[in-house]
């Protein structure tokens, strides 16, 4: 299935949780935030938490700014 | 020098600096430990999918243990969009609601879009956000900011990253005469002495961060901010002599051996 990641497509496989995205992406669940169709979802439901095809999916993290 | 008490923490350091421009996070760092800053700003920002997880990312330098991380809502133009960063912010911070709240008028003058940013507050404080809000240095402004319940007004010393210094130091020091909660300029210090200037205003802190950045020697003149607040702030509670017109000799009268 296909979702948004950050504004790109990006293919997964179906019924994929965040938890296997993230897994899938390599990102460490550290210092981030997720939001799937501008809802944030909390670091506890990555695991139970499955992904549908079309969302859009932010992953969201702090950089240098002023 | 007293400490300065932001959301029931207190802080040695009232110079805040924000991390951005730097040429890498090694400098970013070195910066901030040369400033003596104890609070650093932050931007919330998409991920930059695909780079490699050993690459260390800006928290990893700058650990929220050690330093109080603000994040910042620069770059939105609406209460909506702010908002929204916000509860990005406290989600990657792993619940801390102590945020900058900064709503931008257009993109040439970066100037705070006051209507959008009153509506942030507004709802940002009921969802339990403790807020230091970037604003005009309009002083009934800062009064309405301060009524809705934010921690900390940040007025600004001139336009964003302009380095212009103080443009109006007398609507500083109404903002600061009828603050109840700590008044720091954030915006525009240059140099040094608009620093110094900040502070024997009577102000409370100051926040900078292209100043530092940008300069030719970003980690000295992180340490001559760290002088210039310091300095400033004793300067202002030492009081300082009035202006006269006319001279005033430093050495007595008597005894002068030529008389």
């Amino acid at each position: 299935m296909k979702i948004i990641l950050n504004k790109n497509i990006q293919t997964i496989p179906d019924s994929s949780s965040i938890e296997d995205l993230l897994c899938h992406l390599n990102i460490e669940v550290k210092y981030i935030a997720i939001e799937v169709n501008e809802m944030i979802v909390p670091k506890s439901e990555y695991n139970i938490f499955n992904l549908k095809d079309n969302d859009v999916v932010e992953i969201i993290n702090a950089v240098g700014g002023g | 020098m007293p400490k300065l008490i932001i959301n029931n923490k207190s802080y040695n350091s009232r110079l805040i600096v924000g991390t951005g421009k730097y040429k890498d996070l090694s400098e970013t760092k070195e910066a901030i430990l040369n400033s003596g800053a104890e609070m650093v700003t932050v931007a919330i920002r998409r991920m930059n999918i695909g780079q490699d997880k050993n690459l260390p990312s800006l928290l990893d330098y700058l650990d929220p243990k050690i330093f109080t991380i603000l994040p910042n809502t620069a770059g939105c133009y609406n209460a909506k969009d702010a908002i929204r960063t916000c509860h990005l912010a406290a989600e990657i911070l792993e619940g801390e609601k102590l945020v900058k709240l900064e709503v931008l008028g257009d993109d040439k003058t970066l100037y705070p879009n006051v209507t959008e940013t009153l509506k942030a507050a507004e709802q940002l404080v009921k969802d339990d956000f403790k807020i230091m809000v970037y604003t005009t240095d309009d002083h009934i402004v800062a009064k309405e900011l301060e009524n809705i319940g934010c921690i900390s007004i940040m007025p600004l010393a001139s336009p964003i990253g302009s380095g212009l210094g103080i443009q109006n130091e007398y609507n500083l020091l109404t903002i600061k005469e009828n603050s109840n909660v700590p008044v720091i300029v954030d915006a525009g210090v240059g140099t040094a002495s608009d620093a110094s200037k900040v502070m024997e205003l009577g102000c409370d802190g100051v926040l900078m961060n292209t100043a530092i950045a940008c300069a030719k020697d970003p980690l000295l003149m992180a340490k001559a901010m760290k002088k210039a607040v310091e300095s400033g702030y004793d300067a202002y509670h030492a009081g300082r002599i009035p202006k006269k017109y006319h001279a005033s000799a430093s050495s007595p009268k008597e005894g002068n051996v030529c008389d």
